[in-house]
């Protein structure tokens, strides 16, 4: 297969956390510093100072929070750019089924469906380091895909198919993702798990579901 | 009029005096009844929480529980009582006689009271009281998926409620347009008031699109045809969300000032860079109008880059404000009274309700971070750790001017104390859980994701917070029952309310000093020295 550009969205999303974390630490760690030693130092002042406002002083401010907002904007959208879009032909199309309170997972075309039920969590099973083509649908109300290693999220709902491109960069059992937005009654127990399988091993079990690679 | 202009006691005086101090006054009140009884929810969720697996409560009334706090505190208490507290405050330090609209705003407490009534009727109903969350999301709060009388009325009370604090809002803005003291020009305004006038202008565009949006829900339930097309789901979260974030800063500014006005007078100076303040909150609010879709990153199709542009624009008013508030600190003679810790508190903790605030306006990371318990603790840290200690800031430092009497400053500081611990013990440790991947709206967890210990201290912190409201209303009854006296003005105050008697006669002033700045007060206490430039 020709190798495909990732998509992985967990590198767009360490990106954005690399700039966005330390930048917001360094901001309250500042603003908290100024409040506390200014406190401390004006108890015991008699006369307070008499100035009221300093133009050049919020001048410089106001253009270094401008700086501050589009340094935080451009790496957000640079990120935005490389989350969830195709940038070649995928590799496998998965269509996601969203219901009170259950999961369905289908794999057009190579009759596959793994269905979960109110007691069973279903797993969907993909493989690594290819890129993966999701549309997923609702059929009643709102609900979530979110998986939380991938740092990925999207809404579903009925008779409006959501698509994005995922990709899984290594083997192995993720067991957090969940429907996120809450749909009633058993919300919470609207799991699902993934297995990411090597390529051979996931041609394997196409195989063994009987189903062409 | 006549009536009330002759400030009758009695009933009539109760239910029906026009002043708007009273008015206000039986709002803090109904509010804070309301406050107690979603505080309450909250203290049940946070026990079902403490420990994984379900031990108290059912899914259903957990949800229940969840969607009535929610519409609780931003229906029926901090929206509310951010705006009584312009009704209270805002006529004497423009130094008006009265609101404007007086019967308007009798009107608007009416529709308040009667639409948290309603809401709270739906407990006595069969199928409970509504479980669609706060935002009442379509299809979920339909009649197929949320069948009985409970969502009904959830729907009626928060128009009702909502018509209420619209009609405050239109008089809150023309007391300051209209009834201005003479030589009291719109750049003389107090912070305050400038507050509840940008405050006033959200409340005006932003409320009638909810009271639709409950009309529109409520035809869908009756008759159906609203939401059903394949795009009405993300209709109303449009709808609904134009009216949603605006309220965010309607719960918010008017604390803001409030904080500003202590900052000032318990640093001993007028407050610094009145001019950018102003400015700052005008680009707020017309900023405000403009972010609503930043709550619906995680739906294909949304334009999220231009809502997270206008989103994170917001670090330009937020750190002028900030830097006017630390400016004001800088220099000052400081008195570290009760309302000053709840203001300095204010500062500090919504800071970090500030600045995650950036991060979930970035796309990428609220694809992580949206539905997550990441966003209970963000929205938690600006509504508890900001609004409320605004609101703390705000009671403490006007208790002597509406009551007459002082609270106790040894019994002040302890409740200070308490509500810090309580508010990051329980709020900063959602910040974990949500990155760890924690839903929101979950009455329950799976035990092997290991999220048992950080739960239960945040359950401990709800009770910590519980203690500390328990100190207030402690000092609240002594400062009633064993009252020592207020002074007008026993804290040296820059506006015209401390200029009259504690508490303001009917119609507020006998006599109005001369206007000629922003801090009136202050300008008389300089008087005969020389005018700083």
């Amino acid at each position: 297969m020709i190798a495909i550009v990732a998509a992985d969205t967990r590198d767009a999303y360490g990106d954005v956390e690399g700039v966005f974390l330390p930048v917001g630490v360094a901001v309250f760690v500042l603003v908290a510093a100024a409040i506390v030693s200014t406190v401390w130092r004006g108890r015991r002042r008699a006369a307070p100072r008499e100035r009221h406002d300093n133009r050049p002083l919020e001048a410089a401010a106001a253009v270094l929070l401008v700086v501050i907002a589009g340094v935080l904007v451009a790496v957000s959208f640079s990120a935005e750019d490389r989350v969830g879009e195709a940038r070649g032909k995928p590799a496998l199309h998965v269509r996601v089924v969203a219901a009170k309170w259950r999961w369905r997972f289908e794999y057009p075309g190579r009759g596959i469906a793994i269905q979960g039920t109110e007691d069973r969590v279903p797993t969907l099973v993909v493989p690594a380091g290819a890129d993966i083509e999701v549309e997923g649908v609702s059929i009643d109300v709102v609900h979530a895909f979110w998986i939380p290693e991938l740092r990925f999220q999207r809404e579903l709902f009925a008779r409006r198919p959501t698509r994005f491109t995922l990709r899984f960069e290594r083997p192995g059992h993720l067991s957090s993702p969940r429907c996120s937005f809450y749909c009633g009654l058993r919300h919470q127990d609207m799991r699902f798990g993934v297995e990411v399988l090597a390529p051979q091993e996931f041609r394997a079990w196409l195989r063994s579901r009987g189903a062409g690679a | 009029m006549t009536a009330a202009a002759l400030g009758r006691g009695g009933v009539i005086g109760l239910v029906g005096s026009t002043d708007h101090k009273r008015i206000a006054m039986r709002t803090a009140v109904a509010a804070g009844a309301f406050f107690a009884a979603g505080g309450l929810l909250a203290l049940l969720m946070r026990a079902e929480l403490a420990q994984p697996g379900l031990q108290i409560i059912s899914t259903g009334t957990y949800n229940a529980l969840f969607t009535m706090h929610g519409s609780t505190m931003i229906y029926l208490f901090v929206t509310p009582f951010a705006l009584a507290l312009g009704l209270y405050i805002v006529p004497l330090q423009v130094g008006a006689a009265e609101v404007a609209g007086p019967r308007w705003a009798l009107a608007g407490w009416w529709l308040y009271v009667l639409g948290g009534l309603t809401m709270y009727g739906g407990f006595l109903t069969r199928g409970g009281a509504a479980q669609a969350t706060w935002v009442g999301f379509d299809p979920l709060s339909n009649a197929v998926h949320s069948p009985g009388e409970g969502m009904d009325m959830w729907i009626l009370g928060v128009a009702l409620a909502t018509a209420g604090e619209l009609l405050w809002g239109a008089c809150l803005l023309a007391t300051v347009l209209r009834h201005r003291a003479p030589h009291m020009t719109l750049l003389r305004v107090p912070v305050f008031s400038w507050t509840v006038l940008v405050t006033s202008l959200m409340v005006l565009f932003a409320f009638p699109v909810l009271i639709a949006a409950m009309g529109l829900l409520w035809v869908e339930r009756q008759w159906g045809g609203v939401f059903g097309g394949a795009e009405g789901p993300v209709a109303y979260q449009h709808l609904f969300w134009f009216y949603g974030h605006p309220v965010v800063y309607v719960m918010f500014f008017p604390f803001v000032g409030a904080v500003a006005e202590t900052i000032a007078t318990f640093s001993g100076r007028r407050f610094f860079g009145y001019h950018a303040m102003i400015a700052s909150l005008l680009l707020f609010t017309a900023l405000s109008m403009s972010v609503w879709a930043h709550h619906m990153f995680a739906i294909d199709g949304v334009t999220v880059k231009y809502f997270s542009l206008t989103s994170i624009a917001l670090v330009l008013p937020a750190g002028i404000e900030y830097l006017d508030m630390v400016g004001t600190l800088w220099g000052g003679a400081i008195r570290l009274t009760t309302a000053m810790l709840f203001a300095l508190g204010f500062l500090v903790q919504f800071l970090v309700g500030g600045l995650s605030g950036i991060w979930v306006g970035s796309s990428v990371l609220d694809y992580h971070a949206n539905n997550s318990y990441f966003v209970v603790a963000h929205f938690h840290y600006t509504l508890f750790g900001g609004s409320f200690f605004g609101l703390l800031a705000a009671v403490y430092m006007w208790w002597p001017k509406v009551t007459g009497t002082l609270l106790r400053e040894g019994l002040g500081r302890l409740h200070f104390a308490l509500s810090v611990l309580g508010a990051n013990l329980t709020f900063f440790p959602m910040f974990f859980l949500g990155r760890d991947g924690m839903t929101r709206r979950v009455a329950d967890y799976p035990e092997s994701a290991g999220w048992g210990t950080l739960n239960l201290l945040e359950s401990l912190g709800a009770l910590c917070i519980a203690l500390s409201l328990l100190v207030f209303a402690l000092n609240v009854a002594v400062s009633l029952w064993r009252r020592r006296p207020a002074t007008d003005d026993p804290w040296g105050g820059h506006t015209l309310e401390w200029a009259t008697t504690s508490p303001p006669p009917r119609h507020n002033f006998t006599r109005l000093p001369p206007v000629r700045s922003y801090a009136p007060l202050d300008d008389l206490r300089h008087a005969g020295r020389e005018q700083p430039a």
